[in-house]
């Protein structure tokens, strides 16, 4: 009879520190938030169950309804615009140009810069009276806008700034995925005579696909969950601020601002109901269009 | 297969086994006082080397600042705890944290020390009484007024204000320099104005009798005819290019386009008071002071103040409290007042004040606080919210103010009303 494998334990236990701290401040964090946001929550902890109550009173919530088609635009306008562009930057950055690695190292600086560093330089390039936007546009007879106090523009502001500092990651990941794909089939297409754009859309971006598809969850996700950039740029209190708002920078203005704790965690739980939805109808949806090896 | 466990065992007594470090030295005890402000924490700080040097052996205060955008969610999450500040600084928010049962009341030191409120100023002692209990002791006060650059009153042959001005005679100045303005083809604005509650419409609402809370704190008047009429005067000076765009203030505070010498003057509190005697406009002895325009009924600002309060959950009561007296003592609140950054709420120590200052004229904040009227503020931002953002959206132009400042008020009174049964 053949001796049964004995199951070795011990990887468990060298696991066991950063599956204690994900599971308090993640799973425990994550059930007790859906729990928090069937109740009204004080600032220091005191609940009264309350049930549907929350999401009763989101579904009536101008700001909420705001904070929705503010998210949508993000997700809807910012995502196909960081595909396109770091699919163009990627492939001109997989060309054998003079200063290559150079502009490889330029196009990654935002991706290793601290989110509070650059809300803090566009708020002051994007400044109305101080901004060095407004300074070049004025040599072409611009009048001054005013890109983060306009409730017309701040949305624009705000894309601008997202695409800009997303890119940088997702062009590494598609420089990456475009390096992967054979020379073979350059080699072939050449041969039968293609051209560059024949080349480009008819080989590479079907084999580039599978990066590409993972470059839309993660823009995707990211965007939905926008909050930072909001957060640091605008000043809370202004009228801007509401033609801006994202789920998550209300989520946080109704928790931590407003004391108001159980409504806050209905508005992540609804912000988690729309994440997943939307990813898993882009997962269903791969198969049409990603061409895997 | 005894090898492998052995080193799990290792790494997990690695992982959880760090510890803090311990206290330098046994015996001393270690206080914390939280504030945010930047500019008066090197001043306190003097006040806090000498407590030490006075309870050497005995207690140790350290300053833990946090900046004001994260000081009260930080304060939330460790007020509760006994890992918080034995000693924070406490504003108009002090109900929220009473009825969190957060704070320590401190008539029972009060009384076991003798202590006299009577040395600081009444209106400064009730502000932290909240209950019957005194919560804080008070720390200073702070006023509204207006600061004019007389640079730019001066470039375009404009008279400058004076005192008893009211609201029509501003207008009028504003509508001379912007005459002058726009002959010089500046982008210069006659008015500026930070968009916070104090410095701004508060005091507006109250001058001309239409309050933003009643001083019960049950009511608003925001949405009277009277109040309405008030937001739409602000709304007319930017409208009419005598006061900065909206857009413009919201990117913008309108003390740094003020001492940029962008604008011709500002409304502005006293806790800007050092920022204006440190600027290059200050220097140049550009900047006069004079309090605010009369409005219908008179020209008295809105005034806040901080106080000093303990922590029901700290440690040390007792050194907290010694370092609360300390804080709120003469030679404490003398030398911040000689060094500029706070209208003291002791009287005693308030002539060190105006006598500080060598660029602008003082007197004048002191003035502004005995006609002041209490800072409008129930502690509870949710209640007042739709009244401050319906206001934002009016002075934006996004909504006429009869619309949406009507609604505003509306939604503000329902929820004082469900606040207050």
């Amino acid at each position: 009879m053949a001796k049964r494998k004995k199951y070795d334990y011990s990887a468990f236990l060298f696991i066991a520190p950063i599956l204690i701290g994900i599971s308090i401040f993640y799973l425990y964090a994550f059930v007790r938030n859906i729990y928090l946001s069937f109740n009204d929550v004080g600032v220091f902890g005191e609940r009264t169950f309350v049930g549907l109550e929350n999401f009763r009173k989101l579904m009536e919530d101008p700001i909420f309804k705001r904070a929705l088609l503010n998210t949508a635009f993000y997700a809807g306008v910012g995502v196909p615009l960081i595909v396109m562009l770091s699919v163009c930057i990627a492939w001109l950055l997989n060309q054998k140009i003079r200063g290559q690695s150079f502009y490889r190292t330029a196009i990654f600086i935002p991706a290793i810069t601290l989110p509070a560093a650059i809300a803090l330089l566009w708020r002051w390039l994007f400044n109305s009276q101080y901004g060095l936007i407004n300074y070049f546009l004025a040599w072409f007879g611009v009048e001054p806008i005013a890109w983060l106090g306009d409730p017309d523009t701040v949305r624009w502001s705000i894309l601008i700034v997202l695409v800009w500092a997303a890119i940088s990651y997702m062009v590494i990941i598609l420089l990456a995925g475009l390096q992967r794909i054979s020379s073979t089939y350059y080699e072939a297409a050449q041969i039968d005579g293609a051209n560059t754009w024949q080349i480009f859309f008819k080989i590479t971006i079907p084999l580039l696909t599978p990066t590409i598809f993972f470059v839309t969850i993660v823009s995707m996700i990211g965007m939905l969950q926008v909050f930072d950039f909001i957060f640091l740029m605008i000043r809370v209190d202004t009228a801007s601020y509401r033609y801006a708002v994202s789920l998550v920078t209300y989520f946080f203005e109704t928790s931590f601002t407003l004391n108001q704790r159980g409504y806050g965690a209905a508005v992540s739980v609804i912000s988690l109901i729309i994440i997943f939805a939307i990813t898993a109808i882009q997962f269903r949806l791969q198969k049409r269009w990603v061409n895997y090896d | 297969m005894k090898k492998k466990l052995f080193s799990a065992f290792t790494v997990l007594a690695l992982a959880f086994g760090l510890s803090p470090a311990q206290p330098a030295s046994a015996g001393v005890q270690e206080i914390t006082i939280a504030l945010w402000d930047e500019v008066q924490a090197p001043v306190i700080q003097q006040t806090i080397d000498k407590f030490n040097n006075l309870y050497k052996s005995k207690y140790k205060a350290t300053i833990v600042r946090t900046p004001w955008g994260e000081f009260w969610n930080k304060l939330d999450a460790s007020l509760p705890t006994t890992k918080g500040p034995d000693v924070t600084w406490m504003n108009v928010f002090l109900p929220k944290y009473v009825n969190g049962k957060t704070l320590e009341p401190l008539d029972p030191f009060i009384k076991k020390d003798g202590m006299k409120l009577s040395q600081y100023i009444p209106g400064r002692v009730a502000a932290f009484n909240y209950g019957g209990s005194q919560y804080a002791l008070p720390k200073g006060m702070d006023a509204v007024f207006v600061a004019y650059n007389k640079a730019i009153f001066k470039k375009y042959n404009v008279t400058l204000p004076k005192t008893g001005w009211t609201w029509e005679d501003m207008v009028a100045s504003a509508t001379q320099l912007r005459a002058g303005m726009d002959a010089a083809k500046s982008t210069e604005f006659p008015i500026a104005m930070e968009l916070d509650l104090q410095p701004s419409y508060a005091n507006f609402l109250h001058q001309d009798g239409a309050d933003f809370l009643s001083l019960d704190k049950k009511t608003t008047l925001a949405g009277s005819a009277t109040g309405l009429g008030t937001i739409q005067k602000v709304v007319d000076l930017m409208d009419n290019k005598l006061m900065f765009p909206y857009t413009t203030l919201s990117e913008t505070k309108g003390t740094d386009l003020f001492i940029s010498g962008k604008a011709g003057l500002v409304f502005i509190g006293s806790w800007k008071a050092k920022v204006l005697e440190e600027s290059s406009l200050g220097k140049a002895k550009d900047i006069g002071l004079i309090q605010m325009p009369k409005g219908k009924l008179n020209n008295a600002s809105v005034a806040g103040g901080l106080g000093y309060a303990m922590s029901a959950k700290s440690s040390n009561k007792e050194g907290a409290w010694k370092l609360i007296k300390y804080l709120t003592s003469w030679g404490s609140m003398s030398n911040e007042a000689s060094n500029n950054i706070e209208v003291p709420a002791r009287a005693d120590a308030q002539r060190a004040y105006a006598s500080s200052f060598q660029n602008i004229d003082a007197k004048v904040i002191l003035k502004a606080l005995k006609t002041a009227s209490p800072y409008p503020h129930n502690g509870l931002p949710a209640t007042l919210k739709p009244l401050q953002d319906s206001v934002a959206v009016a002075f934006s132009g996004k909504s006429p103010v009869s619309t949406s400042v009507k609604k505003g008020a509306e939604d503000t009174q329902k929820l004082l009303d469900g606040a207050n049964k």
